[in-house]
């Protein structure tokens, strides 16, 4: 059986649509600025060809004097679908309580959420969406990752484009960044992770050296809700604001790793005491929900799960 | 062609809908109609209402009765046209380029084809049905309906296409403003041709100038092939040049969208 080729480098966004989404039909998650998104979107158009496709758009608006059942029940009459998809439609993505409410008067969460219903009704086979996750609370996001795990696993392929990387990271399919026009592989799939538990006796002083401004933070490892590792600069996650530091990601895990942290992706580490839950959409899709103000999500690399049940006793 | 069918009810259903929701497309159809209303009461104070209705009143002559006539007619059939065919098509679509809604649609697999096809049914229905509904409260006679409602159709056909470019090229709805204008003002110009000779050979050049002149012939009974030569030929070269413009540039803008 051949096996499948995976490059980790692409010389255009146009050359990784092409090779990832059109001809080894696998969906892609592109962390990129707003002209290669742009870029990204007409190369899905030129390979679309026959397949059914449906488009997520930041800036999609319009249909203001539309409900959101006659928004849905329009779009179902040009997929040739029937009352019975809308009703599925609204129910999936939470939006049975606003079925009467003007489009233009729905929050743009609720906008997103209708957005998604409106590409359900098409079962696309090629999807494009820019920054899916941008408006959603930790609920749709949820909502929203589960359709697109469930048409991903009916062989949909997702071509999605936005910031931040962690966000890709949490879609299925291989995951992206781009550097000076060059889109680099961010590894999902790794080596097991060496089992070394960190935890000792001895007490020890750790603050952990970040930059804002001119200024140089030592912050609390109990303040930290997660490292973030994005275009080569690591980040410390407090309160929502990020700071970078000078410490690689394997001594900010050594450092870390006693004070209850754990590497749950290659680019990233999280304190699992702020880990409200796990979230599995596939059989390889994985997303830790933190019970920080904005519920963030991060993605549990497959090998990484294992280890982290295992660390923590978790059944 | 199952599915294009569908499609296109769907894109016309939902077009009419709008219409009666959006404010703005209610006024282009009220406007006409209030005009005509208020010629038939202005007529009916200078003691010429049985003029307008064909029953000679005061003792009005024939040539008086066909000028009042062609004069509420012509107003009601240019400002229709002007109002349902050229307005609310050129602001609809500005509005549908500026939150991008054409393009949520060519995008969930409508083609450019279907979206003109339901705009411009939709704009023509709507200008047929203002015209009917300025004639049935102009107090003219309704032996002229007929007519009238032809000429009226002929002559939206060649504005819908022109409004439809202009529509799709107009950036937003504060551009359409500016571009609609010109395309009003062209095809309400004949209303001004009864004011003077000298006006009149001039504005039944515009793309409603040709049916507007027919409609004169015939209110005046005196309507002959040789008279119609020049209104129909004006028709048909507007008719002919909006096709050829709408087929070269619709695509085009619609893509840029």
């Amino acid at each position: 059986m051949a096996s499948e080729t995976f490059a980790t480098e692409y010389l255009s966004i146009e050359a990784l649509i092409r090779a990832e989404a059109g001809q080894a039909c696998r969906s892609v998650h592109v962390e990129c600025a707003r002209e290669t998104s742009l870029r990204a979107r007409q190369a899905v158009a030129e390979i679309q060809g026959a397949r059914r496709g449906a488009y997520f758009l930041e800036d999609d608006g319009g249909f203001d004097r539309d409900t959101t059942r006659s928004y849905l029940r329009f779009f179902a009459r040009l997929a040739g679908r029937d009352g019975t998809a809308v009703g599925d439609a609204l129910a999936h993505f939470g939006l049975e309580g606003c079925t009467r409410s003007l489009v233009a008067k729905l929050a743009p969460e609720q906008r997103a959420l209708l957005a998604f219903a409106r590409m359900s009704l098409f079962e696309p086979e090629l999807c494009f969406c820019e920054r899916p996750l941008l408006d959603l609370s930790a609920p749709s996001r949820a909502l929203v990752l589960a359709w697109i795990a469930e048409r991903h696993e009916a062989g949909t392929v997702f071509v999605t484009v936005g910031q931040p990387l962690r966000e890709a990271l949490l879609l299925p399919g291989r995951a992206f960044w781009e550097e000076e026009g060059r889109l680099f592989a961010a590894d999902v799939e790794e080596a097991d992770v060496e089992e070394d538990d960190g935890f000792s006796d001895e007490v020890r002083v750790c603050k952990i050296a970040a930059k804002a401004g001119d200024a140089t933070l030592l912050l609390d490892p109990r303040d930290i809700d997660f490292i973030e590792s994005a275009n080569r600069v690591n980040y410390a996650s407090v309160r929502g604001e990020l700071y970078p530091t000078s410490l690689t990601m394997d001594e900010l895990e050594a450092e870390l790793g006693r004070f209850g942290f754990f590497r749950c992706h290659r680019s990233y580490i999280v304190n699992v005491q702020k880990v409200a839950r796990v979230e599995r959409y596939t059989r390889n899709t994985f997303n830790l929900v933190l019970s920080d103000a904005v519920h963030t999500s991060l993605p549990l690399s497959k090998g990484r799960a294992e280890a982290m049940r295992d660390r923590y006793g978790w059944k | 062609m199952q599915a294009n069918l569908r499609k296109l009810g769907a894109l016309i259903a939902k077009d009419a809908a709008d219409l009666a929701k959006n404010p703005t497309m209610i006024l282009c159809v009220l406007m006409p109609v209030g005009f005509a209303v208020f010629y038939r009461f202005f007529i009916g104070d200078m003691g010429l209402a049985g003029s307008l209705r064909g029953d000679g009143g005061l003792g009005a002559s024939p040539q008086v009765t066909s000028v009042v006539q062609y004069i509420v007619l012509s107003m009601s059939l240019c400002l229709s046209i002007g109002m349902g065919a050229s307005v609310s098509l050129i602001y609809g679509l500005a509005e549908e380029k500026e939150k991008h809604t054409l393009r949520t649609l060519m995008l969930a697999n409508v083609s450019a084809e279907q979206l003109m096809l339901a705009k411009g049914f939709v704009a023509f229905v709507l200008t047929i049905a203002t015209e009917l509904v300025c004639f049935a409260v102009s107090g003219a006679p309704w032996s002229l309906a007929g007519w009238y409602l032809l000429l009226g159709s002929v002559g939206a056909v060649p504005v819908i296409l022109v409004s439809l470019v202009v529509g799709l090229a107009s950036r937003d709805q504060m551009t359409a403003g500016l571009y609609s204008v010109p395309v009003l003002l062209l095809t309400m110009a004949p209303i001004f041709g009864s004011f003077s000779e000298g006006i009149r050979a001039v504005v039944c050049f515009a793309p409603t100038g040709g049916a507007d002149e027919l409609l004169r012939l015939i209110v005046s009974g005196s309507l002959t092939p040789a008279a119609a030569v020049a209104p129909l030929a004006v028709t048909t070269v507007w008719m002919v040049a909006a096709v050829v413009a709408f087929k070269l540039l619709y695509r085009r803008l619609l893509r840029d969208n």
